[in-house]
C-alpha cells in the first residue's frame, strides 16, 4: 500500500468512514469530499495526479469524434466543428478536471460550436465555445439565471455555483 | 391564417423535429433536450424551424424518418413570455421546392443571446417514439 502513495489520487463517492475503515486510509489516500455526478453510489474510481478522471476522459473521446462531424451532419444544415473549437473544449475539460470537476455532457451545435454542461441537481453551467466566443450560461431548472462571457469570470468562481 | 401572420394563440403548440442519431442533442441520461436542439441554424437567420401542431401529424413533422428525427412540442405561451414571435410560414412546392402547410417560424433569437435556446430546450416536451 506505501507504494502508491503519492502516486493515485481516491476518490470515493458519498465516503463512509465506517465502510472504509475510515482513519488508516487517508493516511495513503486523498479521500474527496464532494461526490462525482455520474459515478454510481458506491463506485471508487483511482487515478494518477495529472490524469483525467475516467468520466472526463470519456468527454475528451467524444469532443475528439466530432472531427469526424462534416457539414450538414444533422441533416438539418449544421456546420462542421472547427479544430481550434474541439482543441479549446479540450483544455476546457483539462481545467475543470483539475478542479475535480467532471464534465455533464458534451454535445456539437450547429453553428460550429460545442456545448459542455457542468450539472449538480437543477443547478447546471452550459459553456458554449464558438470559434469566435466563449460563454456560459446558469440555469436553475428551467429557470435561466445569468449568460456572460468565460473571460468576465474565474472558472473555478463560475463551477462553484453549481456545488452551492 | 396566411403567411406572414402572427400566431397569438397562447395554448397552440409547434413540433420541433430534433435530429437524434447518436443523441448528440439529448441529454443520454435523462432523455431531455440539451439547448443546441433549439438554436437555429446558419441558413435561419434567428427563426427556429417549427410545424404548428393542428396542421400536421407526428409522422409529417418527423419527415417520415422516426430512425433519425424525434419530436419536441413547445407551447406558444413559453414563446411569447420570452419577448419572441411565432409566425405562420407555410412552404409550398413551388415556391420553396417541398409542401407544408403546418410551417412556422420562431423569432427572432439574437446571435449572441444563447438563453432563448436554453429555456426552449428545458420547457420542450419530448414525444417519446416506441
Amino acid at each position: 500500500m506505501s507504494s502508491l502513495r503519492n502516486l493515485y489520487q481516491f476518490e470515493a463517492s458519498a465516503f463512509n468512514p465506517i465502510f472504509l475503515e475510515g482513519s488508516a486510509l487517508s493516511k495513503n489516500f486523498v479521500i474527496a469530499e464532494r461526490m462525482a455526478t455520474n459515478v454510481y453510489d458506491g463506485a471508487i474510481s483511482i487515478k494518477k495526479p495529472g490524469e483525467l478522471s475516467a468520466e472526463n476522459e470519456a468527454i475528451v473521446r467524444q469532443i475528439k469524434a466530432m472531427r469526424l462531424l462534416e457539414d450538414n451532419w444533422d441533416e438539418e444544415g449544421a456546420q462542421s466543428i472547427p479544430p481550434r473549437v474541439i482543441e479549446s473544449a479540450i483544455r476546457w475539460v483539462h481545467r475543470a478536471d483539475a478542479l475535480d470537476v467532471t464534465i455533464y455532457l458534451a454535445s456539437p451545435g450547429p453553428n460550429q460550436e460545442i456545448l459542455l454542461m457542468v450539472k449538480e441537481d437543477d443547478r447546471e453551467i452550459e459553456i458554449i465555445l464558438y470559434p469566435d466566443r466563449e460563454i456560459y450560461l446558469k440555469f436553475e431548472g428551467c429557470t435561466f439565471v445569468e449568460q456572460s462571457d468565460m473571460k468576465a469570470v474565474a472558472f473555478s468562481d463560475l463551477l462553484k455555483w453549481v456545488a452551492l | 391564417m396566411k403567411k406572414g401572420d402572427r400566431i397569438t394563440d397562447p395554448e397552440a403548440c409547434f413540433y420541433r423535429r430534433v435530429y437524434r442519431k447518436d443523441k448528440r442533442y439529448i441529454d443520454p441520461r435523462t432523455g431531455k433536450f440539451n439547448s443546441r436542439a433549439f438554436t437555429p441554424r446558419p441558413k435561419d437567420k434567428g427563426f427556429l424551424s417549427v410545424d404548428l401542431k393542428r396542421l400536421t401529424n407526428i409522422s409529417l413533422a418527423l419527415n417520415q424518418d422516426p430512425a433519425k428525427f424525434v419530436l419536441g412540442t413547445i407551447v406558444n405561451r413559453d414563446v411569447l413570455a420570452l419577448g419572441i414571435e411565432s409566425i405562420y410560414d407555410p412552404k409550398t412546392l413551388a415556391e420553396d421546392g417541398f409542401d407544408n402547410k403546418a410551417h412556422c417560424l420562431i423569432g427572432h433569437i439574437p446571435i449572441e443571446d444563447e438563453s432563448i435556446a436554453g429555456i426552449l430546450a428545458r420547457r420542450a416536451q419530448k414525444i417519446e417514439q416506441e
